[in-house]
Protein backbone atom coordinates (compact mmCIF):
# COMPACT_ATOMS: atom_id res chain seq x y z
CA UNK A 1 0.00 0.00 0.00
CA UNK A 2 2.15 3.46 -0.66
CA UNK A 3 1.50 6.60 0.95
CA UNK A 4 -1.22 8.08 -1.07
CA UNK A 5 -3.77 5.74 0.22
CA UNK A 6 -2.61 5.54 3.13
CA UNK A 7 -3.02 9.57 3.48
CA UNK A 8 -6.29 9.08 2.09
CA UNK A 9 -7.20 5.62 4.67
CA UNK A 10 -5.81 8.49 7.35
CA UNK A 11 -8.51 11.03 6.31
CA UNK A 12 -11.34 8.69 5.92
CA UNK A 13 -10.62 7.33 9.40
CA UNK A 14 -11.03 10.55 11.18
CA UNK A 15 -14.08 11.81 9.90
CA UNK A 16 -15.32 8.05 10.62
CA UNK A 17 -16.04 6.82 6.92
CA UNK A 18 -13.50 3.66 7.33
CA UNK A 19 -14.85 0.08 7.32
CA UNK A 20 -13.62 -2.63 9.72
CA UNK A 21 -11.20 -3.58 6.75
CA UNK A 22 -9.71 -0.72 5.99
CA UNK A 23 -9.17 0.24 9.68
CA UNK A 24 -7.49 -3.30 10.07
CA UNK A 25 -5.28 -2.24 7.01
CA UNK A 26 -4.26 1.18 9.20
CA UNK A 27 -3.59 -0.94 11.93
CA UNK A 28 -1.26 -3.45 9.46
CA UNK A 29 0.49 -0.55 7.36
CA UNK A 30 1.53 1.46 10.85
CA UNK A 31 2.72 -1.87 12.62
CA UNK A 32 5.42 -2.12 10.29
CA UNK A 33 8.45 -0.27 9.96
CA UNK A 34 8.25 1.54 6.52
CA UNK A 35 6.88 4.41 7.69
CA UNK A 36 7.41 7.97 5.96
CA UNK A 37 8.62 10.68 8.37
CA UNK A 38 5.39 12.89 8.29
CA UNK A 39 3.58 9.93 9.17
CA UNK A 40 5.13 8.80 11.81
CA UNK A 41 2.85 10.70 14.23
CA UNK A 42 -0.16 8.31 13.83
CA UNK A 43 2.26 5.13 14.55
CA UNK A 44 1.63 4.98 18.48
CA UNK A 45 -1.96 5.20 18.49
CA UNK A 46 -2.98 2.61 15.94
CA UNK A 47 0.17 0.35 17.57
CA UNK A 48 -1.41 1.17 20.63
CA UNK A 49 -5.23 0.00 19.10
CA UNK A 50 -3.55 -2.89 17.63
CA UNK A 51 -2.24 -4.36 21.04
CA UNK A 52 -5.16 -3.29 23.33
CA UNK A 53 -6.91 -5.91 21.43
CA UNK A 54 -4.67 -8.70 22.47
CA UNK A 55 -4.60 -8.03 26.09
CA UNK A 56 -6.58 -10.66 28.16
CA UNK A 57 -7.26 -11.29 31.55
CA UNK A 58 -4.50 -12.64 34.00
CA UNK A 59 -5.62 -16.34 34.80
CA UNK A 60 -4.14 -15.70 38.44
CA UNK A 61 -5.79 -12.62 38.97
CA UNK A 62 -9.14 -14.25 37.72
CA UNK A 63 -8.89 -16.71 40.47
CA UNK A 64 -7.74 -14.31 42.93
CA UNK A 65 -11.25 -12.34 42.03
CA UNK A 66 -13.30 -15.33 41.62
CA UNK A 67 -12.09 -16.09 45.35
CA UNK A 68 -13.07 -12.43 46.49
CA UNK A 69 -16.72 -13.06 45.39
CA UNK A 70 -17.21 -16.19 46.70
CA UNK A 71 -15.81 -14.82 50.25
CA UNK A 72 -18.46 -12.32 49.45
CA UNK A 73 -21.32 -14.51 48.82
CA UNK A 74 -20.55 -16.81 51.88
CA UNK A 75 -20.30 -13.27 53.90
CA UNK A 76 -23.61 -12.98 52.35
CA UNK A 77 -25.19 -16.36 52.83
CA UNK A 78 -23.99 -17.09 56.44
CA UNK A 79 -25.84 -13.86 57.79
CA UNK A 80 -29.37 -15.34 55.70
CA UNK A 81 -28.79 -18.72 57.46
CA UNK A 82 -28.75 -17.08 60.93
CA UNK A 83 -32.28 -15.72 60.18
CA UNK A 84 -34.31 -18.39 60.80
CA UNK A 85 -33.08 -19.35 64.17
CA UNK A 86 -33.03 -15.95 65.61
CA UNK A 87 -37.25 -15.85 64.33
CA UNK A 88 -37.94 -18.66 65.80
CA UNK A 89 -36.10 -17.29 69.35
CA UNK A 90 -38.06 -14.07 68.77
CA UNK A 91 -41.99 -16.20 68.38
CA UNK A 92 -40.40 -18.30 71.57
CA UNK A 93 -39.89 -15.64 73.80
CA UNK A 94 -43.24 -13.88 72.98
CA UNK A 95 -45.01 -17.20 73.33
CA UNK A 96 -43.14 -17.21 76.86
CA UNK A 97 -43.98 -13.93 77.56
CA UNK A 98 -47.90 -14.52 76.80
CA UNK A 99 -48.14 -17.65 79.47
CA UNK A 100 -46.34 -16.01 81.43
CA UNK A 101 -48.75 -13.06 81.71
CA UNK A 102 -51.03 -15.37 81.62
CA UNK A 103 -50.22 -17.13 84.71
CA UNK A 104 -49.70 -14.45 87.41
CA UNK A 105 -53.23 -13.17 86.14
CA UNK A 106 -54.68 -16.71 87.03
CA UNK A 107 -52.75 -16.22 90.13
CA UNK A 108 -53.68 -12.83 91.01
CA UNK A 109 -57.56 -13.09 90.45
CA UNK A 110 -57.60 -16.43 92.21
CA UNK A 111 -55.62 -14.56 95.52
CA UNK A 112 -58.20 -11.49 95.33
CA UNK A 113 -61.03 -13.68 95.41
CA UNK A 114 -60.12 -16.31 98.42
CA UNK A 115 -59.00 -13.01 100.52
CA UNK A 116 -62.82 -11.56 99.59
CA UNK A 117 -64.39 -14.63 100.61
CA UNK A 118 -62.25 -14.58 104.04
CA UNK A 119 -63.33 -11.24 104.67
CA UNK A 120 -67.45 -12.08 104.16
CA UNK A 121 -66.85 -15.03 106.81
CA UNK A 122 -65.87 -12.52 109.34
CA UNK A 123 -68.78 -9.59 108.35
CA UNK A 124 -70.83 -12.77 108.46
CA UNK A 125 -70.53 -13.36 112.65
CA UNK A 126 -71.74 -10.12 114.48
CA UNK A 127 -70.22 -11.26 117.35
CA UNK A 128 -66.64 -11.94 116.17
CA UNK A 129 -66.97 -7.96 114.88
CA UNK A 130 -68.27 -6.71 117.76
CA UNK A 131 -65.41 -8.47 120.03
CA UNK A 132 -62.69 -7.29 117.23
CA UNK A 133 -64.04 -3.21 117.26
CA UNK A 134 -64.43 -3.26 120.92
CA UNK A 135 -60.85 -4.34 121.50
CA UNK A 136 -59.60 -2.20 118.94
CA UNK A 137 -61.35 0.71 120.84
CA UNK A 138 -60.11 -0.41 124.18
CA UNK A 139 -56.39 -0.80 122.93
CA UNK A 140 -56.64 3.01 121.70
CA UNK A 141 -58.32 4.63 124.82
CA UNK A 142 -55.57 2.54 126.71
CA UNK A 143 -53.07 4.86 124.49
CA UNK A 144 -54.33 7.40 124.71
CA UNK A 145 -54.58 7.84 128.73
CA UNK A 146 -51.03 7.21 128.41
CA UNK A 147 -50.41 10.21 126.05
CA UNK A 148 -52.30 12.34 128.55
CA UNK A 149 -50.32 11.62 131.55
CA UNK A 150 -47.27 13.26 129.43
CA UNK A 151 -49.77 16.81 128.22
CA UNK A 152 -50.13 17.33 132.15
CA UNK A 153 -46.95 19.25 132.01
CA UNK A 154 -47.89 21.57 129.99
CA UNK A 155 -50.38 23.17 132.53
CA UNK A 156 -46.67 24.52 134.15
CA UNK A 157 -45.41 25.92 131.21
CA UNK A 158 -48.50 27.43 130.69
CA UNK A 159 -48.26 29.22 134.50
CA UNK A 160 -45.03 30.43 133.51
CA UNK A 161 -46.15 31.65 129.75
CA UNK A 162 -48.44 33.97 132.24
CA UNK A 163 -45.72 35.65 134.44
CA UNK A 164 -43.75 36.45 130.91
CA UNK A 165 -47.40 38.26 130.04
CA UNK A 166 -46.92 40.63 132.76
CA UNK A 167 -43.39 42.02 131.84
CA UNK A 168 -44.82 42.58 127.99
CA UNK A 169 -47.46 44.49 129.69
CA UNK A 170 -44.83 46.63 131.51
CA UNK A 171 -43.15 47.27 128.24
CA UNK A 172 -46.03 48.57 126.43
CA UNK A 173 -46.66 50.69 129.52
CA UNK A 174 -43.15 52.12 129.79
CA UNK A 175 -43.14 52.67 125.64
CA UNK A 176 -45.81 55.34 126.22
CA UNK A 177 -43.46 57.88 128.20
CA UNK A 178 -40.60 56.95 126.16
CA UNK A 179 -40.06 58.56 122.73
CA UNK A 180 -38.40 55.90 120.26
CA UNK A 181 -36.33 59.09 118.63
CA UNK A 182 -34.38 59.62 121.69
CA UNK A 183 -32.72 56.46 121.34
CA UNK A 184 -32.03 56.57 117.69
CA UNK A 185 -30.79 60.45 117.34
CA UNK A 186 -27.65 60.59 119.13
CA UNK A 187 -27.52 64.93 119.51
CA UNK A 188 -30.20 64.87 121.96
CA UNK A 189 -28.24 63.33 124.29
CA UNK A 190 -25.05 66.19 123.51
CA UNK B 1 -28.58 -23.13 29.57
CA UNK B 2 -26.65 -24.98 31.76
CA UNK B 3 -23.40 -24.66 32.73
CA UNK B 4 -21.36 -26.78 29.75
CA UNK B 5 -23.84 -24.13 27.50
CA UNK B 6 -22.47 -21.09 29.63
CA UNK B 7 -18.52 -22.35 29.46
CA UNK B 8 -18.75 -21.99 26.21
CA UNK B 9 -20.76 -19.37 25.11
CA UNK B 10 -20.53 -16.88 27.55
CA UNK B 11 -17.30 -17.57 29.52
CA UNK B 12 -15.14 -16.55 26.32
CA UNK B 13 -16.25 -13.25 26.44
CA UNK B 14 -14.01 -12.86 29.60
CA UNK B 15 -11.16 -10.93 27.54
CA UNK B 16 -13.49 -8.50 25.81
CA UNK B 17 -15.48 -7.60 29.19
CA UNK B 18 -12.10 -7.46 30.73
CA UNK B 19 -10.61 -5.20 28.31
CA UNK B 20 -13.77 -2.84 28.37
CA UNK B 21 -14.44 -2.81 31.79
CA UNK B 22 -10.70 -1.84 32.28
CA UNK B 23 -10.71 1.19 29.37
CA UNK B 24 -13.66 2.52 31.38
CA UNK B 25 -12.35 2.27 35.11
CA UNK B 26 -8.76 3.20 34.67
CA UNK B 27 -7.93 -0.03 37.13
CA UNK B 28 -7.37 -3.62 36.72
CA UNK B 29 -8.61 -5.19 40.03
CA UNK B 30 -11.70 -3.37 39.79
CA UNK B 31 -11.61 -4.26 36.14
CA UNK B 32 -11.30 -7.87 37.22
CA UNK B 33 -13.84 -8.02 39.93
CA UNK B 34 -16.23 -6.74 37.01
CA UNK B 35 -15.86 -9.52 34.90
CA UNK B 36 -17.25 -11.73 37.60
CA UNK B 37 -19.54 -9.24 38.60
CA UNK B 38 -20.96 -9.74 34.83
CA UNK B 39 -21.27 -13.38 34.75
CA UNK B 40 -22.99 -13.70 37.81
CA UNK B 41 -25.43 -11.44 35.89
CA UNK B 42 -25.37 -13.28 33.45
CA UNK B 43 -25.74 -16.93 35.10
CA UNK B 44 -28.47 -15.51 37.33
CA UNK B 45 -30.09 -15.56 33.88
CA UNK B 46 -29.43 -18.50 32.28
CA UNK B 47 -32.87 -19.50 31.60
CA UNK B 48 -33.94 -16.68 29.42
CA UNK B 49 -30.17 -16.06 27.85
CA UNK B 50 -31.59 -17.99 24.75
CA UNK B 51 -33.98 -15.47 24.15
CA UNK B 52 -31.24 -13.19 23.35
CA UNK B 53 -30.05 -12.34 20.20
CA UNK B 54 -26.42 -11.58 20.65
CA UNK B 55 -24.93 -13.19 23.97
CA UNK B 56 -22.35 -10.83 22.96
CA UNK B 57 -23.94 -7.33 22.70
CA UNK B 58 -25.83 -8.40 26.40
CA UNK B 59 -22.14 -8.80 28.21
CA UNK B 60 -21.41 -6.13 26.84
CA UNK B 61 -24.16 -3.92 27.98
CA UNK B 62 -24.26 -5.10 31.44
CA UNK B 63 -20.41 -4.31 31.24
CA UNK B 64 -21.15 -1.25 30.27
CA UNK B 65 -24.04 -0.37 32.81
CA UNK B 66 -21.89 -2.01 35.55
CA UNK B 67 -18.83 0.64 35.01
CA UNK B 68 -21.29 3.43 34.44
CA UNK B 69 -22.61 3.02 38.05
CA UNK B 70 -19.17 2.15 39.41
CA UNK B 71 -18.06 5.52 37.66
CA UNK B 72 -21.26 7.44 38.79
CA UNK B 73 -20.53 5.97 42.35
CA UNK B 74 -16.59 7.32 42.39
CA UNK B 75 -17.75 11.03 41.55
CA UNK B 76 -19.39 11.53 45.41
CA UNK B 77 -16.29 12.98 46.93
CA UNK B 78 -16.36 10.85 50.14
CA UNK B 79 -15.52 7.91 48.51
CA UNK B 80 -13.21 9.06 46.28
CA UNK B 81 -11.53 10.93 49.31
CA UNK B 82 -10.85 7.47 50.39
CA UNK B 83 -10.05 5.93 46.76
CA UNK B 84 -6.82 4.49 46.29
CA UNK B 85 -6.63 5.71 42.99
CA UNK B 86 -7.13 9.51 44.45
CA UNK B 87 -4.55 8.71 46.92
CA UNK B 88 -1.62 7.52 44.15
CA UNK B 89 -2.50 10.79 42.06
CA UNK B 90 -1.96 12.87 45.10
CA UNK B 91 0.95 11.41 45.96
CA UNK B 92 2.48 11.23 42.42
CA UNK B 93 1.29 15.37 42.18
CA UNK B 94 3.44 15.74 45.35
CA UNK B 95 6.48 13.41 44.31
CA UNK B 96 6.54 15.24 40.77
CA UNK B 97 6.35 18.76 40.60
CA UNK B 98 7.24 19.22 37.33
CA UNK B 99 3.87 17.30 36.09
CA UNK B 100 4.13 19.12 32.90
CA UNK B 101 6.98 17.30 32.14
CA UNK B 102 4.71 14.03 31.65
CA UNK B 103 3.72 13.46 27.83
CA UNK B 104 0.23 12.03 27.25
CA UNK B 105 0.63 8.38 25.58
CA UNK B 106 -2.44 7.05 23.69
CA UNK B 107 -4.13 5.50 26.57
CA UNK B 108 -4.12 8.83 28.83
CA UNK B 109 -5.45 10.72 25.24
CA UNK B 110 -7.83 8.10 25.50
CA UNK B 111 -9.02 8.84 29.16
CA UNK B 112 -9.36 12.12 28.27
CA UNK B 113 -12.58 11.40 26.34
CA UNK B 114 -15.88 11.63 27.93
CA UNK B 115 -17.57 8.40 29.27
CA UNK B 116 -19.65 7.58 26.36
CA UNK B 117 -16.89 8.67 23.61
CA UNK B 118 -14.43 6.39 24.92
CA UNK B 119 -17.02 3.64 25.02
CA UNK B 120 -17.48 3.95 21.33
CA UNK B 121 -13.74 4.21 20.41
CA UNK B 122 -12.82 1.45 22.52
CA UNK B 123 -15.98 -0.62 20.72
CA UNK B 124 -14.90 0.26 17.09
CA UNK B 125 -11.13 0.74 16.94
CA UNK B 126 -10.00 -1.88 20.10
CA UNK B 127 -12.75 -4.18 19.61
CA UNK B 128 -13.87 -4.08 15.65
CA UNK B 129 -17.70 -3.71 16.29
CA UNK B 130 -19.74 -2.83 13.37
CA UNK B 131 -21.36 0.43 13.06
CA UNK B 132 -24.68 -1.63 13.98
CA UNK B 133 -23.39 -3.81 16.72
CA UNK B 134 -21.94 -0.40 18.62
CA UNK B 135 -25.29 1.16 18.54
CA UNK B 136 -27.34 -1.77 19.84
CA UNK B 137 -24.76 -1.55 22.81
CA UNK B 138 -25.12 1.98 23.52
CA UNK B 139 -28.07 2.29 22.62
CA UNK B 140 -28.00 5.34 19.77
CA UNK B 141 -28.96 6.23 16.44
CA UNK B 142 -25.60 4.89 14.09
CA UNK B 143 -25.01 8.16 12.41
CA UNK B 144 -24.60 9.93 15.93
CA UNK B 145 -21.84 7.01 17.17
CA UNK B 146 -20.48 7.99 13.84
CA UNK B 147 -20.32 11.70 14.58
CA UNK B 148 -19.46 11.04 18.22
CA UNK B 149 -16.51 8.65 16.98
CA UNK B 150 -14.82 10.89 14.15
CA UNK B 151 -14.84 13.64 17.27
CA UNK B 152 -13.51 11.41 19.29
CA UNK B 153 -10.79 10.14 17.00
CA UNK B 154 -9.92 13.78 16.04
CA UNK B 155 -9.35 14.81 19.94
CA UNK B 156 -7.24 11.92 20.44
CA UNK B 157 -5.00 13.00 17.19
CA UNK B 158 -5.04 16.64 18.30
CA UNK B 159 -3.81 16.08 22.11
CA UNK B 160 -1.30 13.22 20.42
CA UNK B 161 0.05 16.11 18.14
CA UNK B 162 0.13 18.52 20.63
CA UNK B 163 2.23 16.39 23.44
CA UNK B 164 4.49 15.83 20.22
CA UNK B 165 5.10 19.03 19.34
CA UNK B 166 5.60 19.75 23.26
CA UNK B 167 8.93 16.61 23.21
CA UNK B 168 10.43 18.24 20.53
CA UNK B 169 10.22 22.03 21.77
CA UNK B 170 11.87 20.05 24.90
CA UNK B 171 14.74 18.11 23.43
Amino acid sequence: MNTKEIEELLEKYYEGETSLAEENSLKEFFSGDDIPGHLLVHKPLFRFLKEEATKSMNEESQEASLTRHIEKYRAETSIVKTHPGRKRLFYLSGMAATLLILFSLVFVIRNEVGRRNHNRDVNSSTELAYAQTKQALLFVSVGLNTGLDAVRHFKTLDNAMGQIQKINKFYDYQTQFINPEWIKDPSINK
Amino acid sequence: MNLQDFNTKVYPLKDKIFRFARRMLDQTEEAEDLVQEVFIRMWKIREKLDEYRSLEALAMITTKNLCLDKLKAKKFPLESFNDQRWYIETIAEETLPDHSDFVLGVKEAMNTLPEQSRMIVHLRDIEGYEFGEIAEIMDMQENAIRVALSRARKRIREILINSKKYEYQRN
